[in-house]
């Protein structure tokens, strides 16, 4: 817990972007009721606006906001003039369409992909010197199950959180020796919009459990890990399914 | 549009049941592309189907539930309206601020209070709840629209006690008023009867923090019917604030129909199933005439007593809430009684409560006595209620809305004769049946 008073060198600080819905709300509101001072990102002044006052009034910690749309061209943000130090750097953002099929169009295809590769891994290039230079902190990216095959629906955004996973294997690998962590979650269905008509048969992960586990584990070295934990070796059977099987398969 | 998903809804009662979809908005800009007609719901902790319906989505907004202002100054607090009761009051009380209207369940959301207009256990000295909310912002296509006592007072006017049929309550500015103390005493006097329960009542409630009645329905040995408590009590000023955490519990699901026994323990011929456990109850039960208790026990009684509901099994139970003036009082209670001797139904608990009010609209309020009865949901309570209902229609009582799941319009139409100034001017504003419920359309409201 941040002692109300401690130099702001001395409290625990938290970059989350996406901040504003489903897990990133989640992960705001623990992190806050936790002590941590937040700055937060979101793409509606209105959504942030609420969030800031309420964390601020309930918690009694500092909290920051900006404005920031990651399906925005990269060129058009950055986060150079936020404040520092940070103790840590949550990912959450993502975004799903309904129509993520092979035939999307490109503008939407783009967008699907800044959102969900593009924009997290620009917000890590940015933030990156800082936290090198702090020597010490965690970096939270979180993909999904969805990318553990290469399927029909949202192949898009499959193919982004695919590439976002091998982007944070390849920055932990970077960055072993230098005092910083690089966790992964893979979440599964969480009961957030992101979720909702889709016709999800499965049991849905409660997102401020969630968060709750990544705030318990923010100083472990747990590299990559799935919630709830029962999709871990759900989806190392997917992974291994011969084609043969695979292909019949619609879900 | 938002996405939505299919589920089933029941009353907390388990009179209605529907199959309907439900999207839950979690940004303003969702608000700005809701579905042209839709039932608003929040905790869906009313007893009737006043939030859902079988043929339109309904719009669940527990997701706008932050604390926007708090000026102690000023005596005033903003919020969004899906914070609960029990938010709100861990966010103030330990600050020394708190909202006196107060009704029975913590998971119960802000704007279910706007929506419902509820009572707390003070009613003479507090008010509606509606007395206690200065400005409402609801969504509109365009944005949040403002409405109170000066800027489109007849929109404000609706909305308190409207049931959730003016759309879709986003924020609230409430009033607040200093908390003298987290600890309650509470007085305890065992009457004789109903009129024993409502004269007791006369006498300390006007002025009491907390004044009400509980009676069992039936006869004791000496013939008397409804023996019981009545209960007043007040805050100690100068104990302990509540912390944050005093407010932290388990809730019951507004529908936990399942986790329910499958048959009821209440009931029984002659409701002697009922008789035994109130003996067997009184047996733990304290003989003090003098309780202390933290306001959240206070405020929220049923929340250490959930095994109650469970009493009723899985089909539930019924709820009906009167308000009667007290010119009309003494004639209802004895008819009352003479109803129950005649038919011995198989009630669970008379409750009482004084109200200072004005009437208007559909709203639940008024001068008089507020009397709410529990039982068991059978036949025999069926054919009870129908008597009762005619007794209602008799002495012109006020109709809570929000507590019977199975009341029919005609009896509502004889009781509340305000319903049609509502129904035109949800007709003049345009918006008649855009967010009407189950229980709106049987009631021909919207």
């Amino acid at each position: 817990m941040n002692e109300p008073h401690a130099p702001v060198s001395n409290r625990r600080r938290a970059l989350i972007i996406g901040a504003t819905a489903g897990l990133g709300r989640a992960l705001a509101n623990t992190f806050a009721a936790d002590g941590w001072d937040l700055v937060l990102t979101g793409r509606d002044a209105d959504d942030l606006d609420a969030l800031v006052r309420d964390l601020r009034l309930r918690h009694e910690v500092m909290v920051e906001a900006k404005v920031l749309d990651l399906g925005a061209p990269t060129e058009t943000w950055d986060l150079h003039s936020l404040t520092f130090p940070l103790t840590a750097l949550l990912i959450p953002a993502g975004g799903v369409r309904a129509d993520d099929a092979a035939t999307l169009e490109q503008e939407a295809a783009e967008h699907l992909w800044r959102v969900n590769f593009g924009g997290p891994t620009q917000v890590i290039a940015q933030v990156l010197p800082h936290l090198v230079r702090i020597g010490t902190g965690t970096i939270i990216g979180f993909g999904s199950v969805a990318a553990t095959r290469g399927r029909s629906r949202n192949i898009h955004y499959g193919a982004a959180k695919r590439a976002l996973a091998a982007f944070f294997e390849g920055l932990r690998h970077d960055l072993n020796a230098s005092g910083l962590r690089v966790q992964f979650y893979v979440p599964g269905y969480l009961d957030t919009n992101l979720a909702a008509g889709a016709g999800v048969k499965l049991p849905k992960g409660n997102p401020t459990t969630f968060a709750q586990i990544v705030l318990r584990d923010i100083q472990k070295d747990i590299g990559t890990r799935y919630f709830p934990f029962w999709w871990h070796p759900l989806c190392v059977v997917l992974s291994l399914l011969p084609w043969a099987i695979y292909r019949r398969l619609r879900f | 549009m938002i996405p939505t998903d299919p589920i089933t809804l029941r009353t907390f009662d388990g009179g209605a049941r529907t199959v309907t979809t439900q999207g839950r908005p979690d940004r303003y800009g969702h608000l700005r592309h809701l579905p042209d007609q839709y039932t608003v719901r929040g905790g869906g902790y009313a007893y009737s189907p006043a939030s859902f319906a079988a043929d339109r989505p309904v719009i669940q907004l527990g997701a706008f539930n932050r604390i926007l202002r708090f000026e102690p100054e000023a005596s005033e607090i903003e919020v969004e309206v899906g914070v609960t009761l029990a938010q709100l009051l861990a966010f103030l009380t330990p600050r020394g601020w708190w909202c006196p209207v107060i009704p029975g369940y913590p998971s119960i959301t802000v704007g279910g209070c706007i929506a419902g207009d509820v009572h707390g256990k003070s009613h003479s000295l507090h008010g509606n709840f509606r007395h206690w909310v200065k400005r409402l912002w609801l969504a509109g296509p365009t944005g949040l629209v403002v409405c109170d006592e000066i800027q489109d007072p007849e929109l404000f006017a609706l909305t308190c006690g409207g049931l959730g049929l003016t759309g879709p309550i986003i924020r609230a500015t409430l009033r607040i008023t200093p908390l003298l103390g987290g600890r309650v005493t509470t007085h305890r006097e065992p009457v004789a009867d109903l009129q024993e329960g409502y004269a007791a009542l006369l006498r300390v409630g006007p002025t009491a923090e907390f004044a009400y009645s509980w009676h069992r329905p039936w006869c004791n040995g000496d013939r008397r019917f409804g023996p019981g408590f009545a209960f007043h009590g007040s805050i100690e000023s100068g104990s302990p604030l509540p912390r944050a955490t005093d407010f932290a519990f388990s809730p019951l699901a507004s529908d936990a129909h399942d986790r329910r026994l499958p048959f009821a323990l209440f009931g029984g011929r002659g409701n002697r199933r009922t008789r035994a456990i109130y003996a067997a109850a009184s047996l733990l039960e304290t003989s003090k005439e003098m309780m202390n208790d933290s306001l959240f026990t206070s405020l929220f009684p049923f929340v250490r007593q959930a095994h109650y509901f469970q009493l009723f099994g899985k089909r539930g139970f019924h709820e009906v809430q009167v308000l009667v003036t007290h010119e009309a009082a003494p004639a209802f209670l004895n008819e009352l009684e003479a109803l129950s001797r005649k038919l011995a139904p198989p009630a669970a608990v008379i409750a009482l409560k004084l109200f200072h009010g004005q009437t208007a609209g559909i709203r639940f309020d008024g001068t008089g006595l507020s009397l709410a009865l529990d039982l068991v949901r059978d036949p025999a309570s069926t054919t009870f209620l129908n008597h009762f209902d005619q007794l209602c229609v008799a002495h012109r009582v006020r109709l809570n809305l929000m507590k019977d799941s199975r009341l029919e319009r005609s009896v509502f139409e004889a009781c509340c004769p305000a319903a049609d100034e509502f129904r035109l001017a949800l007709r003049r504003r345009g918006i008649a049946g855009r967010y009407t419920s189950t229980l709106a359309k049987r009631l021909g409201l919207a």
